[in-house]
């Protein structure tokens, strides 16, 4: 009979909670006899078909109550809202939220159910099908025990004539009475794992290895490709990277609220392939996703198809850790862009505690969450134009990466050769008006755009500056006002206010979809050949911007450049 | 101090095809016929005639059948093109081929 004689200790890689005890629920409701009801909403676009048939069925269902309802969106000003969710808990009984019907409405809304919930006064949140996990989830990462949530049976709002054929707001509404008078909380549908340290067995390092792989797959803490194990040896040898210590919290990891420790961060980056010389840079990367401006508990849960895309600036720090700026520099092929780019998506999953289905509800999911990280390609400037890093305002000895919420990826290639500047900004123009989403309000966030070495070298024998590119295509990239409303209301609440002046005065208005010349990024990369363009149309569902943040070299850099050498990838000139 | 070693399976594939000559080089254009192949991108059409012009003036005798003749090597029609190109190149008398452009 064999027996094992291989064992594997790995540190566990998911986020540590701060160990505050959850808070319970607030005490139900004998009855609603009598009993003033809050209705709290959100403006999500199905609402005007669904609120009204609710509305109907509540009346219903709870004859003896007075209802009142507010109003709120989705995004808003953090003191404000706080203020109306205090004057609805202040004014009822209790409180129905409504509605969470995509990641992005129910990760918004939920937390505004939890703080009512944590007033003391009991609130029954409402939720298409697929959201259940999601708000019961970030009820818990935001301190409460449970949330109680009445579900539509359907994953979808469907027209009002099926809502009303198939009875699907009265059984809503029973959910709610329930809801608010007889619930009780449950447990998480995934139980945390405690250890610090996990062992695997198998006769050899391989089948421990498998052992190792298949449990983390099982928990969720696993992107699907191949793991490499964080034993000890190899965080300690991953934290080498880095001077800060290893229980260093950089921040609480949302959606989940877990402690991202440096040590934790490490865990992952082991896991994902990559060299201690990498850290530096991912530990840049993680205060780009974790910066408010990033907004990373939107891009963690929404529906919509956005993931990070890192560029890393300074040519110095690029050669030296052999990052890809040239052909394919996208990927795949090299080191520090495949496992570098893998790491932060590790990270985000691991210390944010995500999973597709349960609380990362994109419907499609994007090739750029597996890994997205480039270099730019500073010798393609030839001192034209100064560096990403230098627009981004840090100085040209100063590396930096920055992070762009990219929801598309729209190369391009430029014609006729070789190309006029002209031509390189109609391609552009082109590709940045496809992307345009009326309801995303792209065009008050950054959107970036690569431009190939070739093509680059056509704006610079013309002469034209960085600034000046920008703004010619601010003035390119731009559509007739009635394309741009097509008779919604949404777009306005995005738009600067002389946008929307101008559209009433002149419905032709060609409408600028950029907010202004320099939110419009632009990074020369890749490789020589045809000319190319790539335009990233940003995520637009949420405030989520580009950030850059500068990359801090350790002291022990050139021992640790000198002992994990090795590890460049074939170029072929 | 034990040392651990696998072995690991070489990951590529093999070649099966096995190395061409290349075929004798002309020794002199004058006379020949050149045959021209396109994928009808990264500019042929300004490509080729410099091309003629400046071999017609170093090999007044060079006779070249132009590339619209085969039609697009990189086009919707490209496999149907390939098949009988060798045929066709031999109808032409064909003594070398340029073929492009790589852009």
């Amino acid at each position: 009979m064999a027996t094992d004689t291989f064992h594997l200790r790995v540190l566990n890689p998911a986020g540590v909670a701060d160990g505050a005890p959850l808070m319970p629920n607030a005490p139900r409701l004998e009855n609603l006899n009598g009993k003033k009801i809050g209705i709290l909403r959100n403006r999500v676009p199905v609402g005007k078909i669904f609120y009204p048939c609710l509305d109907k069925a509540l009346k219903s269902r709870m004859p003896g109550a007075e209802f009142r309802t507010w109003e709120m969106s989705v995004l808003g000003d953090a003191d404000a809202r706080a203020a109306k969710l205090r004057e609805v808990a202040d004014n009822s009984d209790g409180v129905i939220v409504a509605m969470g019907m995509s990641g992005g409405s129910t990760t918004r809304t939920a937390p505004d159910a939890v703080r009512i919930e944590k007033s003391g006064k009991p609130v029954a949140f409402i939720v298409t099908k697929c959201f259940r996990s999601n708000a019961r989830f970030l009820a818990r990462s935001e301190g409460l025990e449970d949330l109680a949530v009445a579900s539509l049976a359907l994953d979808y709002v469907p027209p009002v004539k099926e809502i009303e054929e198939l009875g699907l707001a009265g059984k809503v509404a029973d959910e709610v009475v329930a809801a608010l008078t007889q619930w009780s909380a449950q447990p998480p549908e995934i139980p945390a794992v405690a250890e610090a340290s996990l062992g695997f067995s198998g006769k050899d390092f391989f089948t421990a290895q498998e052992e190792m792989e298949r449990f983390f797959l099982n928990h969720g803490w696993s992107d699907g490709l191949p793991l490499m194990p964080p034993t000890e040896k190899a965080v300690d040898r991953m934290l080498e990277g880095t001077p800060l210590p290893r229980e260093h919290t950089m921040a609480r990891f949302p959606p989940g609220g877990m402690n991202a420790t440096v040590e934790k961060i490490a865990v992952n980056a082991v896991m994902a392939g990559c060299l201690p010389q990498h850290m530096p840079v991912i530990l840049a990367a993680v205060e780009t996703i974790i910066d408010p401006l990033f907004d990373l508990i939107g891009v963690q849960c929404t529906s919509g198809q956005v993931a990070p895309f890192f560029v890393v600036s300074g040519k110095k720090l690029i050669d030296e850790l052999n990052i890809n700026y040239s052909f394919c520099a996208v990927g795949p092929g090299w080191k520090a862009n495949a496992a570098i780019g893998r790491a932060l998506k590790l990270i985000m999953m691991n210390l944010g505690q995500t999973w597709p289905g349960m609380n990362d509800m994109k419907a499609f999911g994007s090739p750029f969450r597996y890994f997205s990280l480039i270099g730019e390609n500073e010798a393609a400037y030839m001192g034209a134009w100064e560096p990403l890093r230098v627009a981004e305002g840090f100085s040209d000895d100063q590396p930096t990466i920055s992070v762009m919420p990219a929801m598309s990826w729209q190369p391009d290639l430029v014609l006729p050769t070789p190309p006029s500047v002209e031509n390189i900004l109609s391609h552009i123009s082109l590709q940045a008006k496809a992307k345009y989403d009326r309801y995303a309000l792209n065009c008050i966030y950054n959107n970036l755009v690569l431009i190939s070495p070739t093509a680059f070298d056509a704006i610079r024998r013309e002469g034209f500056s960085r600034k000046e590119i920008q703004e010619k295509l601010y003035e390119k990239i731009r559509l007739p006002g009635n394309e741009v409303f097509d008779g919604r209301e949404s777009v306005f609440c995005g738009l600067p206010e002389w946008v929307i002046e101008e559209h009433r005065k002149n419905p032709g208005f060609p409408v600028p979809l950029l907010l202004s010349p320099d939110s419009l990024k632009i990074c020369v990369t890749g490789g020589p050949g045809p000319d190319m363009i790539a335009y990233i149309g940003t995520w637009g569902y949420g405030p989520s911007q580009f950030v850059t943040k500068p990359i801090h070299i350790p002291g022990n850099w050139q021992s640790l450049l000198a002992e994990y050498k090795g590890w460049q990838s074939p170029t072929f000139r | 101090m034990k040392e651990i070693g696998y072995k690991v399976v070489w990951p590529l594939g093999k070649r099966i095809a096995g190395p061409v000559a290349l075929a004798p080089r002309v020794a002199n254009l004058s006379g020949k016929t050149i045959c021209e192949l396109s994928d009808y991108g990264f500019r042929a059409e300004e490509m080729f005639p410099l091309i003629r012009t400046s071999l017609s003036r170093r090999y007044p005798e060079v006779k070249f059948i132009e590339y619209g003749t085969f039609g697009n090597t990189h086009g919707p029609q490209e496999n149907e093109i390939i098949a009988t190109l060798a045929e066709q190149l031999r109808q032409y008398g064909c003594d070398a081929v340029i073929s492009g452009v790589g852009g």
